[in-house]
């Protein structure tokens, strides 16, 4: 699965962008929040919202046959 | 003219452009974002903003659609740079045309506190040699309550 950061999340692995081998009992988004807050507490934060394939997560949500998951920190554009 | 700029923006060339695809409307009403010069007591070196090359495009073009729809207007524009950004230079470029001047300058007060909350956009602030992430401000928040109220 492709993992992508963004913003200040950029700098915890390889400038946000990478393939990830997930254990096989990480099935669900939140599961890999905090399978990957473990070594990056940073992931953690309730104001990290999560994307499935470009689309915002709500709660936790099973990660199916998604090929990216994206970690998205408060933006601040404009 | 909704998206994204990797290039500088000229905001005179964007408003000219956008005046010769609002023909009708009663009222244009445009902003433009400056990259300040001085923050928090320092100089300012860059601005380097970060984006997701799909998410983002979609989320302006939302942003838009719903302006659009909920001011009556007859055009609008977002255009957003991203990379890096120097002092003085334009950021965000915004223009509405609608049939009265209220809803023009509101439409463009809406979409820039929708792109400020909603946007997949995130600031770097490099000052004195120093990166700074911008976080939203609470402030933002009650910008966009403000639409809410109005509903």
């Amino acid at each position: 699965m492709r993992l992508r950061l963004f913003g200040r999340l950029r700098a915890l692995v390889d400038d946000g962008d990478c393939m990830i081998d997930l254990p096989h009992d990480v099935s669900t988004t939140e599961a890999v929040r905090q399978w990957l807050g473990r070594d990056h507490p940073e992931l953690l934060a309730s104001t990290v919202r999560i994307a499935l394939d470009d689309c915002l997560v709500q709660g936790d949500q099973p990660l199916g046959d998604a090929a990216e998951i994206g970690f998205l920190p408060p933006v601040s554009g404009g | 003219m909704i998206g994204l700029a990797a290039d500088p923006i000229e905001p005179a060339s964007l408003l000219a452009e956008f005046l010769q695809s609002a023909s009708g409307a009663g009222g244009i009403a445009s902003f433009t974002g400056i990259v300040r010069g001085l923050a928090n007591g320092q100089s300012v070196d860059k601005l380097t903003i970060d984006f997701h090359e799909r998410m983002t495009p979609l989320a302006l073009k939302v942003v838009a659609a719903e302006a659009r729809h909920r001011f009556a207007l007859s055009a609008i524009a977002i255009v957003h740079r991203v990379g890096e950004v120097g002092p003085g230079d334009p950021i965000v470029f915004v223009a509405a045309a609608a049939p009265h001047r209220r809803a023009a300058f509101d439409a463009v007060d809406y979409t820039m506190d929708r792109i400020k909350s909603d946007a997949p956009l995130w600031k770097c602030e490099t000052r004195e040699g120093t990166d700074h992430w911008i976080e939203a401000r609470p402030s933002d928040r009650e910008d966009l309550a403000r639409w809410e109220e109005k509903l």
